[in-house]
């Protein structure tokens, strides 16, 4: 066995992620994309296929090639928060506008530009669009897929006594 | 191998020092005594590597890298990767999911069913849903990104560098902030 296979393996995996935040940046900058998130994982996707094959080119043992793997599963674990933090944090959202008024918002103000009933009913359809809840006789239901979301996140919140939350 | 055991290791020693800490004192701020306890950790990860034997006693010699301190870090990079990316995620989604709260409000309803008006009424665990937005507002103040002066939110030095920097990479990525 090499000793720099590790190093080899480790490299080519950071090297291919940094790729994928680079494309996503480049692709997200110049063109519309309508599904970021799909794009994003596909570009990570790309980068562990890479890695995978760069190894393989290298003659690199099936064991450190896993190890590239799971540099790339790490960045992309890493960036995604971050990312989502950037693109779909209502809290980031509201310094920038708060900012960007000239002198401020009152809360009534942050109200009106963000009507919170509205955005329930939203939520509430891209739920059941996307099959965690199910509307019967007018009143939502969690389907099995949602409530095996929310039973372990219910007891995370009663095993870390946290607050309601949302 | 042993970076990634270590690394698995620490992550679990971690999360059970995150539980214990949360159960037994009243944490204000609880995404920052989470980073502290994995800072914690970390000198406990490098301390382990360095004291136990390449195999840990029980790796096969194809699984012992020669390579110790490339080993060391691929493990702390892990370790990282599972707080950032795994615990704090969990904590993150349990205590500001918006999403999440709505499936729990569901679930907790003695009919585990809510109509749209019964979750306005409901959301938050009792708190209604104008709660969601404010907040939010109040967690913006206490971490001194806005100000509150005269009745209108203003925001400070530190939250106008973050407008800044978080506007610049939104308009840079084509992503929409309504004016």
């Amino acid at each position: 066995m090499s000793a720099d296979a590790l190093a080899t393996a480790l490299s080519a995996g950071a090297v291919w992620s940094v790729a994928a935040v680079v494309a996503q940046v480049v692709v997200f900058h110049f063109v519309r994309v309508e599904h970021r998130a799909r794009a994003l994982a596909l570009l990570f996707a790309f980068a562990a296929f890479a890695t995978l094959w760069t190894c393989l080119l290298l003659e690199i043992d099936r064991w450190r090639a896993v190890y590239g793997l799971v540099v790339v599963a790490g960045s992309f674990v890493l960036y995604m928060p971050f990312y989502y933090t950037v693109a779909a944090s209502q809290s980031v959202q509201l310094v920038i506008e708060i900012r960007a008024a000239a002198h401020g918002l009152s809360r009534e103000q942050i109200r009106r530009r963000y009507p919170v009933k509205e955005t329930l009913a939203g939520r509430l359809e891209t739920l059941a669009w996307a099959g965690y809840i199910v509307e019967m006789d007018g009143r939502f239901v969690l389907t099995t897929k949602g409530s095996l979301v929310a039973r372990p996140f219910r007891l995370v919140k009663v095993f870390w006594r946290l607050g309601p939350g949302g | 191998m042993k970076g990634l055991l270590l690394a698995a290791a620490s992550s679990l020693l971690c999360v059970v020092a995150i539980t214990v800490l949360f159960r037994v004192v009243e944490v204000r701020r609880r995404a920052v005594a989470m980073l502290r306890v994995f800072l914690a950790t970390i000198p406990i990860y490098l301390v382990a590597y360095a004291l136990t034997p390449a195999d840990l006693w029980l790796l096969s010699g194809w699984l012992v890298e020669p390579r110790a301190f490339l080993c060391a870090a691929f493990g702390l990079f892990v370790h990282a990767a599972l707080f950032f990316g795994g615990w704090l995620q969990v904590y993150n989604l349990a205590e500001r999911g918006f999403s999440l709260r709505i499936l729990i409000d569901i679930d907790e309803s003695a009919a585990r069913a809510l109509s749209r008006e019964e979750e306005e009424a409901c959301y938050g665990g009792g708190r209604g849903i104008s709660w969601m937005l404010d907040k939010r507002i109040d967690g913006l103040v206490s971490i001194g990104l806005v100000e509150e002066r005269e009745g209108r939110l203003v925001a400070t030095d530190k939250g106008a560098r973050t407008a800044r920097v978080f506007g610049g990479l939104r308009a840079f990525l084509q992503i929409d902030t309504p004016q």
